[in-house]
């Protein structure tokens, strides 16, 4: 962590100059695809409008939750709930956290990167990733397209899976953090 | 005792954040938003990109028919595209109808969300690198007996594979 992140109190790693970078690729991708390729960097630029404004929400309500986390949630709070040592209640409730929030994962990397560096679990955040795969409010959808038996099964068995795959991050990172 | 010193008092014993903490949990916010802008727009980008690149139609030739191949190609499929979960549901109805098995539909849905390719620069950044990759592969090989055992309750309840 950066001197300006221990400062703040913020992300897990300082994401300033490695953001850009990452950014800069993705760019100069696009100036390459838009010379040989115009349609598809064109069609490419269209989607990723559209993405992005479906981005609005979920973003405003990660900033929410990154004010109220900063306002109320206090590291040992965080490490008490959702540490490496929070067992199975963490997880749960990381599931839980997981199933009910909405938009894309990379939306809610700066509020993880947070929980992280206030002591969150690598297995209760792994837990949260994989949990939004169940989407309460797509189950009608899934049963429309797939009927009640895949949508039944699919859903516990991820919610089983999530709570494995927490464990095992547990394990493999945890013991070499 | 002045008025501002009675409320900030009043403040600390009712447990509640003054304004100071709100305007300071504010600022910290914004900060944290503001590094992660560049790797959102960069991920926003990158999965326009993918979108583009990879049409649904050329989908339904990657699937040879066994079971575990089958799930292995739904799960390196789901991981690679991203979106809206609705489309992955969309796609997979089209690629069902045109015969592709339930165990790569199922892989398919299930590394839609948990696993992201155009995703991992940005974990990698936010939450490390050894973390990123590792529970990437983990949800990825997890996805797997879950599209089996989806299969195989849908075969007990007596549906088509």
């Amino acid at each position: 962590m950066t001197k300006v992140d221990a400062k703040q109190g913020g992300a897990h790693r300082s994401t300033g100059r490695g953001g850009l970078i990452f950014l800069g690729t993705v760019v100069v991708a696009y100036a390459i695809i838009m010379v040989f390729f115009p349609a598809t960097g064109l069609q490419a630029l269209s989607l990723a409008a559209s993405t992005s404004l479906q981005l609005l929400v979920p973003l405003s309500l990660v900033f929410a939750a990154l004010l109220l986390t900063n306002l109320f949630l206090k590291p040992q709070k965080i490490s008490s709930l959702v540490g490496s040592n929070s067992g199975l209640k963490g997880s749960l409730l990381s599931l839980l956290a997981g199933i009910l929030s909405v938009g894309p994962a990379y939306a809610w990397y700066p509020l993880l990167g947070t929980v992280r560096s206030h002591g969150g679990g690598a297995g209760q955040i792994a837990v949260f990733l994989y949990g939004r795969a169940i989407k309460p409010f797509l189950l009608p959808a899934m049963i429309a397209y797939f009927g009640w038996v895949f949508t039944l099964s699919i859903t516990g068995l991820v919610a089983v899976g999530a709570l494995v795959l927490g464990w095992l991050m547990a394990e493999l990172h945890g013991r070499h953090a | 005792m002045s008025t501002q010193e009675g409320e900030a008092k009043q403040v600390a014993r009712s447990g509640m954040p003054g304004r100071g903490d709100v305007i300071r949990a504010a600022r910290k916010a914004a900060f944290q938003f503001t590094n992660m802008l560049p790797i959102l727009c960069g991920v926003v980008l990158l999965i326009g990109l993918l979108r583009a690149a990879v049409p649904p139609s050329a989908l339904g030739t990657l699937f040879p028919g066994d079971p575990f191949l089958d799930s292995l190609a739904g799960a390196g499929l789901g991981s690679i595209l991203a979106g809206n979960p609705v489309n992955s549901y969309v796609i997979s109805a089209q690629l069902l109808a045109d015969g592709v098995s339930i165990f790569a539909i199922a892989a398919f849905i299930v590394t839609w969300v948990t696993v992201g390719i155009a995703q991992l620069p940005a974990e990698a950044l936010t939450l490390g690198t050894r973390f990123a990759i590792l529970r990437n592969s983990l949800s990825f090989l997890i996805s797997i007996p879950i599209a089996l055992l989806t299969a195989l309750f849908m075969a007990l309840s007596g549906g088509a594979l």
